[in-house]
């Protein structure tokens, strides 16, 4: 984490520096949330790493004795290799919704004009409807009897019905549909911020437009892309509900996984291990984004 | 109707059951000619002492809620619920947290209660305040190994897990169909069938295809198993514990799942649904209610237990779950068609060739190997 | 010059693909909505009865009444978070601060599975929370208050300082200048939180699932329940009243916008 902070970027400096300094407003403005960030992120981060080291009796109740075993059975069994399709499954879903966002997005800033606000509300909009119930839509339109396959028998398009729910196909679709606004969001931000002056500047000196757009254009919304990135990214890895619905169980993901070490196996020390290695996997990645992806990125990222 | 020897609460009650059920009214009419044998006093006064409150842990959307309204209006006692997804999820909530202040666990199976008594979660019953449940119990139910006498829970009803088909779709008459080997083996309907997202109810089913108890611990037996379930995967189209919908939509054919969702498919949205109790035998076990030991209302849970085998209130379960009664008489109150549904009445020595709940397969090793095997199955 | 003119109509199209795309689902919940089809998956011909059977549903009415009290408590609390922390990253000077503003990030990054996971077993054997309504706002005031404290400090760089000023310099101390000056004029971004948060705790369902306990079923969670049971032709009914409120939501918000804007 130490790291992160020099990359983000000291807001205040922008502002009047005002000497007069009490150092009783500071626990007034910052204690609520350094009490919300201590007692409940940290804390139970902590928590959850003092429990990946416990042991489990008979009955997988928790026994108070150290061990390395939790950790030492997800990098050698199989949750290494969940821990990579997922990672896979994750990165595929961010190449696909940077590939679809990325025109949207430049659209609307680039000629959205006065309908910009409705453009961009209309991609809220959905993402705001109970998740639960679109992905259940998705049952409806991707099943044998759905209506994809009736539209295309009607049609005489198909004769055979095709197979498309519970596939890895339609999981990738669903995890696509569910973040691409995370994608579009702040891509968009990014390229609001462009001064049309300066691409109008480089066509008077004469630059092809797709010159344009590689010189100006793709430098200059980075920093959105990265952050739309990191924000499908990590969702998508610790996301659990489109494979069980989606794909009918077929295939876990790290999410499944905890949720099942938590739930079903009930091996709350397992669970935790397997908790804090994705959270600190994903940490390490967002650490080496925001690297790459320098500070316009964190400042895009909300 | 024999309106005679109704009183005027339950002739009431009657009217709203009618009503609601339609149909169905007459047979838990019928029922109500069993004697109700109420709470001795003291219980009721030990619920008005701990507030008439009634905290109940359960599946959501399967009991009628009507008979919780009931029980609700008749004792004044709120009902508040909380609803879980799996019984495995029960466990964990309570490994969590075992002072968990539910008053009532309904629905679970007997392995959880095996698991959770002997951390100290499972409270002892006192029989005194559940006189129907003591005369009306079958007495098949009171003499299992794992809690003989009933001392910790009491079964609602029964259930065995078995496979559904579409008989519009699949055709029966070929040798050995009523198997679970054809479930696991058959290549015909590779792509419409579903499995129970289970690890217990799929190992076990492996298990009992190739032979063995659907209970094992043994090592060789359960990789034999695995190697079945992994080499069936291809053929599943879904993972799926309430595969009603891809039932009723014409998707899934045939489907592992249990005698009284079946039962329940079968009856309201198809009726070319039927279901096979394997040959090679099942797992036999009960649906399980049991009172917590961090329960603040443990008088108003024994209270509720009691009602539950109150004759027509018990009819009236049974009718809507569909599910085998656990309750000496419910069983004359259903229809011959749902009587002769496997599951519900098993065949001469049928029972024999069955497992029943058994510790071995949710500890230790044996609970391990499953979830190795789940989780390989789920790569 | 040509080119000039296809490359916006490409992109047009395009768009047009990704915004059906992102609504199919949606018309989909409401169409069905209305038909008499028993499971919601087909068209069966026009019904009214599916929104009478809501009407009359009382677990769907106590989890929608459970599912906007958690809500309106999180928008409440965060964004008076939000608004506090956002001020004083802006303004204050204090050792710590980046580190402050970096693990402000981190319940927006951390995937909700663990944040979930993390928060029920720090309640339950820790804290000895009872699960409910407590520990389930707990969870959402932490995922929203950092999304409250970005939203506003983005907007804090487009305020006239000056008024800050001038009325510290008439005597009123800070923390009087914030709320009687500063404050309403971070209205808009407070009510852009809100509008954010609102819907993001209104339909959790995650970290909700993981921390719910004894009469706390939410919206999200009973749909969840319905869903496992094959489904009823209610919750198109539940999904078609999220995109009415959305979008009334939405209009609102604008209003309130334009209103202050317009002052």
């Amino acid at each position: 984490m130490e790291t992160i902070k020099n990359a983000t970027s000291p807001q205040s400096d922008l502002v009047v520096k005002n000497k007069k300094k009490f150092n009783v407003e500071v626990p007034l403005y910052m204690g609520p949330i350094s009490f919300l960030l201590v007692g409940f992120v940290f804390a139970p981060l902590l928590i959850i790493l003092f429990f990946s080291f416990l042991k489990t009796g008979l009955y997988g109740e928790i026994v108070y004795e150290f061990t390395m075993g939790n950790i030492k059975e997800i990098l050698t069994g199989g949750s290494g290799i969940v821990f990579l399709n997922s990672f896979y499954l994750a990165v595929q879903t961010t190449i696909l919704c940077l590939l679809l966002g990325y025109p949207l997005a430049y659209y609307i800033a680039r000629y959205g004009g006065k309908w910009k606000v409705l453009l961009i509300s209309m991609i809220v909009v959905p993402s705001w409807v109970a998740y639960l119930i679109r992905l259940y839509a998705f049952k409806t339109i991707t099943g044998t009897n759905g209506i994809i396959n009736n539209f295309l028998m009607d049609w005489g398009l198909i004769s055979e019905p095709l197979t498309m729910l519970y596939t890895p196909g339609v999981v990738m679709v669903g995890l696509v549909y569910t973040w691409l606004p995370f994608m579009v969001l702040p891509l968009h931000a990014a390229m609001e911020g462009m001064e049309p002056s300066l691409l109008e500047a480089a066509t008077d000196l004469g630059a092809h437009p797709v010159r344009r757009f590689f010189r100006i254009t793709l430098p200059l919304s980075r920093g959105g892309a990265i952050a739309g990135s990191i924000l499908v990214f990590i969702p998508t890895m610790g996301d659990w509900l489109v494979p069980a619905l989606l794909g009918g169980s077929k295939v876990m993901m790290v999410g499944n996984l905890v949720a099942q070490k938590f739930t079903i196996a009930g091996n709350i020390p397992s669970g935790s291990s397997l908790a804090i290695m994705l959270a600190a996997t994903l940490i390490l990645i967002l650490y080496l984004a925001i690297k790459w992806g320098g500070k316009e990125a964190m400042e895009k990222l909300v | 109707m024999k309106k005679s020897s109704l009183t005027k609460n339950g002739l009431i009650l009657m009217m709203a059951v009618s009503f609601i059920l339609g149909v169905l009214a007459g047979p838990l009419n019928a029922a109500s000619k069993y004697k109700d044998y109420p709470v001795p006093k003291a219980c009721l006064d030990a619920v008005k002492k701990e507030g008439s409150k009634l905290y109940v842990y359960n599946w959501a959307e399967w009991w009628p809620q009507e008979l919780f309204d009931d029980f609700s209006k008749e004792f004044g006692v709120e009902v508040i619920f909380d609803y879980y997804a799996d019984t495995e999820e029960v466990v964990a909530k309570f490994k969590l947290n075992p002072k968990a202040p539910y008053d009532v666990v309904l629905g679970c199976s007997p392995f959880n209660v095996m698991v959770l008594k002997p951390m100290g979660i499972v409270s002892k019953l006192n029989y005194d305040w559940l006189p129907n449940v003591k005369e009306y119990m079958i007495e098949g139910y009171t003499k299992r190994a794992f809690d003989p006498g009933n001392h910790y829970q009491i079964p609602d009803s029964g259930y065995a897990t078995l496979w559904a088909y579409n008989s519009d779709k699949v055709d029966d008459s070929v040798p050995g169909f009523h198997t679970w080997k054809f479930l696991f083996e058959n290549e015909k309907y590779a792509g419409r069938i579903t499995m129970l997202d289970n690890m217990y109810d799929v190992t076990g089913a492996a298990l009992k295809s190739l032979g063995y108890s659907w209970t094992s611990d043994n090592e060789a037996e359960l990789m034999e198993a695995k190697a079945l379930i992994l080499k069936q995967k291809p053929r599943v189209m879904a993972y799926d514990s309430w595969p009603r919908r891809a039932q009723v939509e014409g998707e899934a054919w045939l489907s592992g799942t249990w005698d009284g969702d079946a039962w329940l498919v079968h009856n309201e949205d198809v009726p070319a649904l039927k279901a096979v109790l394997p040959e090679e035998g099942t797992l036999i076990s009960a649906n399980t209610d049991f009172i917590p030991t961090g329960a603040k209302h443990p008088a108003a849970a024994h209270l509720f237990l009691n009602y539950l085998y109150r004759p027509e209130v018990n009819a009236l379960l049974i009718e809507t779950i569909g599910y085998p009664p656990a309750h000496k008489h419910t069983m004359e109150f259903m229809s011959d068609e749902m009587k002769a549904w496997p599951g519900f009445i098993l065949p001469e020595g049928y029972m024999e060739k069955c497992d029943s709940d058994d510790e071995r397969m949710v500890t230790g090793r044996g609970k391990e190997i499953r979830l190795q095997i789940w989780e390989e199955l789920k790569r | 010059m040509k080119r000039k003119k296809i490359a916006p109509k490409i992109l047009a199209g395009l768009s047009f693909l990704v915004y059906f795309f992102l609504w199919a689902p949606v018309i989909v919940i409401i169409i069905f909505s209305f038909s008499a089809n028993r499971y919601g998956v087909s068209w069966d011909g026009f019904t009214m009865k599916w929104y009478a059977d809501l009407v009359q549903n009382a677990a769907v009415k106590d989890a929608l009444i459970r599912s906007t009290i958690i809500a309106l408590v999180t928008v409440v609390v965060s964004t008076l978070i939000g608004t506090l922390t956002a001020y004083g990253l802006f303004k204050l000077h204090f050792k710590g601060k980046h580190f402050l503003r970096t693990s402000t990030l981190l319940p927006i990054v951390m995937p909700e599975v663990v944040t979930g996971a993390a928060l029920l077993v720090f309640f339950t054997r820790f804290l000895n929370l009872p699960l409910g309504y407590p520990s389930i706002i707990i969870a959402h005031i932490v995922f929203s208050t950092p999304l409250a404290v970005f939203v506003i400090l983005g907007r804090m760089q487009r305020i006239d300082w000056a008024w800050e000023e001038a009325a510290m310099d008439l005597g009123a101390n800070r923390f009087r200048t914030f709320t009687r000056v500063i404050g309403p004029q971070l209205m808009p971004a407070i009510m852009a939180a809100a509008v954010l948060i609102f819907p993001w705790s209104f339909d959790d369902f995650v970290i909700t699932y993981f921390v719910a306990g004894i009469g706390s079923t939410t919206l999200p969670i009973y749909v969840y329940s319905q869903m496992r049971f094959g489904a009823t032709p209610i919750i198109n009914t539940i999904g078609t009243l999220f995109v009415a409120v959305t979008i009334g939501a939405l209009f609102l918000s604008r209003a309130i916008e334009k209103k202050n804007a317009g002052r």
